[in-house]
């Protein structure tokens, strides 16, 4: 809408002279603010003041549909800025990452507004913010969807703000569509909040990416006084190209032969945690400076990479989209795809990352053959299933109220997706949470089954534009922008399909050669359990004692990997022994790389039902290689069932306590390495640590072929 | 049920009249006589509706003829509406229902009873138009004698017959027949703590059979109801009343008495046997009759409180005896036997809550005392004192 139709609507529904000098003194108040921070050449872009003007003074609500980097936050924060002085609220910004939050911490403060955030990293904050929020003297709160549902917040923090919420703003609002490319559950608690809430208070939520079927749904959810402000969604600086790579060898072997021909700096984005590491590490490997960066890594460790990254201290970060929304990076060189991701819309917001405030920056998404595996599982496994939440909730309804680990105990069924279940059900009002006790609510609840069947539809369709993209010979630029319905839409000249390859798809075989023996060395690190489940067993609950605990652990490989994890599983399926290919890497692992101290002087096995001669032939080879005695120091007391089909801690503790026992005189009290074939939870290296423990060995070493998928 | 999208007028009366922000300086929620007059005020002004109140401006304020203090607490009260709109949706995910004055499925019954004193908002689960149907309240008094004995003696009657139990609270005694009652699918209407009371399986298979109603004038956030308020709600909310008694000077249950109004329902009788009639005088001379004789055994509690409705010949028969012994209580008596031990410098502000009645009936039976000379009034504009002649106040 542009200013003289807000002006229109604001003459047409009523407005008084009293109004319009409202509307000047404003408008002259809004250019001066920005003035103060951008200097005198410093103007508005298209429908910002506009905005500013509806939110402040008639306190709308907002849709603002606008490119990244093109000042969406701006609005808000001189809104906020506007209501504050008028002695309105605080701004409540709903934003979903946390790296979003810290830039837009920082970017308020430069603005002189007083900025916090509650997030699940900052908890020892809380109480300051608490005090900051009661005395007045935060201007912005940032916090997470699921924030709203914590009950510390809802209870004690929310009713502290003094002057209550002036502005609500809900960032990255696409996620409020099922049709969007990255609708998040708890989305729908903001949707169900903003219908509820008085139209005394303005609400601005935001995007860069939604087609024109988001953004209706978005306002039909929204309700139907929004606003709707859309802009152009291309970023003309951006150039892009895609790049068919075959495996991950060669992908690897790309990066590193040309990442540092890519302008500055930039971030390269893989679709797992384990990718993330191992491309970083390889990179580290090749002499070129790179971080990985995860949901997985504490908050100081995530703060400090980003920092790298914004002071261009390293040449890239190689993350998974926990970097992405909101990182703001002006002159980011660079976004590498190191995977396919599941759709084009998410393509761009991701790539949108880069060229803000530079003149040029490259997209660069290499793509192969494994991608669609891990799009696939991604889409297969984004809704739990009717049957699992059906058990859920029947165990809850039978139950005054039921705990975490209660319902663990019940259900055998992995923590992961038990907690999925859970926050769909408290969602979607079936459940509710008491402190640590779930309780059945008094809203009915039926599974939605067609609601899941089109989003997984959706998803399918996605993956196969996803496709389309990599294939097309047209502009791919042009190809994004019609995705989002760009009204704008036109070849770009810029992109590789318009004027030839921007970078070289080249790779040196020399390289792949080193990438395959790369990934084959990188072994998978793991921390041994340090906490008994409650309630399992009687008197053994809380931290495990120091004493009773394995030594950090390592992995040879990931089950079925495309390093040794094909041959651990033909090992164990088909040939019943392990090759001695796989031997010689497991003992140049442990020698070589790994090298556990107090260097482990004897080796011992799990005692296997299901494989017994497979281990006991891969722990007597490994013996020898690493010139070590065998011992046999553990046996079965008991059957029990395979530890893969127990799916939660407290079902896999339950089906190995007791199972072992220690043969006394083939103890040896001096370090030991424990050697198991496949890891799924730990808990059988944990209870057969113990037992060593506890007969005297002095440090346990486990070591496993091959670690199941998490 | 809290609805998806929240109408404009309750928008107002739940920023206005329930406290969603704590610590210092958070604004005080407007009493529900501050409310009533507000409403009036607003509903004869150029703003007619409550809703008109979110865009008002200073000037709109101003020709509501409020206070400054007043003002500025209003529109305190009406920034909170994003920390209300968070906690709506929390009890609304959690299957409790809100509604207010303005819902047109608020209870109908507390706004004929209580008019301008019914509570401007309920929060609760379970089905409220329970209260549509035949009810019979139930109270024993906090000091009452062996009320575990008479809980145990009368559970059955109350689990069985064509009404809808109504009570103050699931706490005690009372909870025990509540309980029993709900066991034996029997109807129920609880005044209570929607959120605490949710995490109960009996409550929640009840309140799914559409058997159960916990329902709260405050919201679910809120403090707990004090039991002065929860009787005057019961007594708002039921045809007839059963009291098992205890010490007459009691607030509560003096409050019940309060609020029957001369010759309508509800009618409150007491647990009287013959042998105890003496103690409970005072209940009688205001307007509380015995249980008659037959009705102090199980069958004819039962009958009777099944009775009391069917209008079956032998319920007639039994409810005769009430009927016969049942006055008009005099409220002014009352209100004057209350006042008679309160402290010695009193206003019309203090004697509207302690009675829990609008401050203009205080005011009007303040200055009836002061005519009959009850009652002094003090230098101080507005106050009265009573301690000159005490003896008044105990006639």
């Amino acid at each position: 809408m542009s200013e003289s139709e807000t002006n229109e609507r604001r003459s047409g529904a009523g407005a008084t002279a009293d109004d319009d000098r409202r509307v000047t003194a404003l408008r002259a108040r809004a250019a001066e603010l920005l003035v103060d921070m951008y200097g005198q050449a410093a103007t508005f872009r298209d429908d910002q003041l506009e905005a500013i003007i509806e939110l402040v003074l008639e306190r709308r609500r907002e849709l603002l549909v606008k490119r990244t980097g093109w000042g969406k936050s701006l609005v808000y924060f001189l809104a906020t800025k506007l209501l504050r002085e008028a002695g309105g609220g605080i701004t409540l910004v709903i934003s979903p990452l946390l790296s979003l939050m810290r830039n837009q911490i920082e970017m308020a403060q430069a603005l002189g507004l007083r900025a916090c955030t509650i997030n699940s990293s900052n908890q020892d904050k809380w109480p300051e913010v608490r005090r900051q929020l009661e005395s007045g003297q935060c201007d912005i709160l940032l916090v997470a969807p699921e924030r709203l549902a914590n009950e510390e917040f809802l209870n004690e923090i929310l009713p502290s703000i003094a002057g209550g919420i002036g502005l609500l703003v809900v960032d990255e609002a696409h996620c409020i569509s099922d049709w969007g490319h990255d609708f998040r559950p708890d989305y729908r608690r903001i949707v169900r909040i903003v219908q509820l809430l008085p139209k005394n208070v303005p609400m601005l939520a935001t995007t860069a990416t939604a087609n024109a079927r988001v953004v209706q749904d978005i306002a039909d959810q929204l309700g139907p006084d929004l606003s709707i402000r859309r802009g152009a969604l291309a970023r003309p600086s951006l150039r892009l190209q895609t790049i068919k790579l075959e495996d991950q060898a060669e992908r690897l072997a790309w990066l590193a032969q040309h990442l540092n021909d890519l302008p500055g700096t930039g971030i390269i984005y893989c679709l797992t945690i384990r990718d993330c590491e191992m491309v970083a590490r390889w990179l580290s490997a090749k002499g070129i400076d790179a971080r990985s960066y995860h949901g997985e890594m504490d908050n100081a460790e995530r703060q400090a990479v980003e920092q790298e990254l914004l002071e261009n201290r390293v040449k890239a970060v190689v993350a998974t989209i926990a970097l992405g929304m909101g990182f703001d990076k002006p002159d980011l060189g660079f976004v590498v795809h190191f995977q396919r991701p599941g759709s084009v819309v998410a393509y761009y917001q991701q790539v949108g990352r880069a060229g803000r405030a530079v003149d040029e920056a490259f997209a660069v998404l290499l793509n192969g053959r494994e991608d669609d595996e891990i799009q696939q599982y991604f889409i297969e496994t984004a809704f739990p299933s009717k049957a699992l939440m059906q058990e859920v909730l029947a165990a809850i309804e039978a139950t005054d109220s039921i705990t975490l680990d209660g319902l663990m105990q019940q259900m055998n069924v992995q923590t992961g997706k038990l907690l999925q279940c859970l926050q769909f059900l408290q969602l979607e009002g079936a459940v509710l949470k008491q402190g640590t006790q779930y309780v059945r609510s008094l809203n009915p609840w039926t599974y939605d089954e067609a609601e899941a069947a089109a989003i997984t539809a959706l998803r399918g369709t996605e993956l196969t534009r996803m496709h389309d993209y990599v294939e097309t010979a047209d502009c791919s630029m042009e190809f994004v922008a019609k995705e989002l319905d760009d009204p704008e839409a036109a070849p770009c000249g810029r992109c590789a399909n318009c004027n030839g390859n921007l970078v070289s798809p080249d790779v040196d075989q020399g390289l792949v050669r080193e990438a395959v023996a790369f990934l084959r060395r990188s072994s998978i690190p793991f921390e041994p359990r340090k906490r008994w489940p409650t309630g399992v067993v009687a008197g053994w609950q809380g931290n495990i004692p120091p004493g009773l605990r394995n030594e950090p652990g390592r992995a040879l490989c990931v089950w079925e990997d495309a390093g040794w994890g094909r041959l651990v599983k033909r090992a164990k399926y088909d040939e019943n022994r392990v090759s001695d290919e796989l031997l010689e890497a497991a003992a140049a692992l442990i020698r070589d790389d790994w090298n556990p101290q107090p260097r482990p002087e004897w080796l011992t096995i799990i005692p296997s039902t299901e494989t017994p001669d497979l281990l006991r032939d891969f722990g007597r080879r490994l013996a020898e290689r690493l010139e070590i005695p065998f011992r046999e120091a553990l046996r079965k007391t008991r059957p029990g069932q395979a530890q893969k089909s127990m799916k939660n801690s407290h079902q896999q503790l339950s089906n190995v306590w007791d199972a072992f026992e220690v043969v006394p005189d083939q103890v040896i009290r001096v370090p030991a390495l424990l050697v198991d074939d496949v890891m799924n939870s730990g808990w059988s290296l944990t209870v057969a640590g113990r037992y060593l423990r506890e007969a005297g060995v002095s440090a346990v070493h486990p070591f496993v072929l091959a670690k199941a998928h998490s | 049920m809290v609805q998806n999208r929240l109408s404009d007028d309750s928008a107002v009366i739940l920023m206005l009249c329930w406290s969603v922000r704590k610590g210092r300086g958070a604004p005080k929620p407007l009493t529900t006589s501050e409310w009533g007059e507000l409403a009036r005020q607003i509903q004869n002004s150029h703003l007619q509706r409550p809703g008109a109140l979110l865009t008002a401006k200073g000037g709109d304020f101003r020709r509501l003829r409020l206070s400054e203090l007043m003002i500025a607490r209003i529109e305190q009260l009406l920034s909170t509406g994003g920390q209300l709109s968070m906690q709506l949706d929390t009890w609304k995910s959690a299957g409790i229902w809100v509604r207010t004055r303005a819902d047109p499925d608020y209870p109908r019954r507390l706004k004929v009873q209580l008019r301008d004193l019914a509570p401007p908002a309920l929060s609760g689960f379970g089905d409220v138009s329970l209260l549509e149907g035949r009810t019979v309240g139930l109270h024993i008094a906090s000091d009452a004698r062996d009320p575990g004995r008479f809980a145990r003696f009368a559970a059955p009657a109350f689990s069985s017959g064509d009404f809808t139990l109504v009570a103050p609270s699931n706490r005690g005694f009372e909870g025990e027949l509540l309980v029993n009652a709900l066991r034996e699918f029997g109807r129920v209407v609880v005044i209570g703590d929607p959120l605490n009371n949710l995490s109960d399986t009996l409550n929640r298979r009840a309140a799914l059979e559409g058997r159960l109603c916990v329902v709260s004038p405050s919201s679910p956030a809120s403090a707990s109801v004090p039991m002065a308020e929860r009787i005057r709600l019961i007594a708002a909310m039921s045809d007839r009343i059963l009291l098992y008694p205890g010490d007459t000077s009691k607030a509560a249950d003096r409050a019940l008495f309060l609020h029957v109004r001369p010759g309508s329902d509800p009618s409150v009788f007491l647990w009287l046997p013959r042998g105890e009639r003496q103690e409970a005088t005072p209940l009688l001379r205001q307007g509380a009759a015995p249980l008659p004789d037959g009705a102090y055994d199980v069958h004819g509690l039962e009958r009777w409180l099944q009775g009391v409705y069917d209008g079956s010949p032998s319920a007639a028969s039994i409810d005769g005896e009430a009927a016969q012994s049942r006055r008009p209580p005099d409220l002014y008596a009352v209100a004057m036997d209350f006042l008679a031990n309160r402290p010695a410098v009193l206003t019309a502000d203090d004697v509207a809550s302690q009675l829990l009645v609008t401050k203009v009936q205080a005011r009007a039976w303040l200055e009836r005392a002061v005519l009959e000379g009850r009652v002094a009034r003090t230098k101080r504009k507005g106050a009265y004192t009573m301690a000159t002649q005490p003896q008044l106040f105990s006639s």
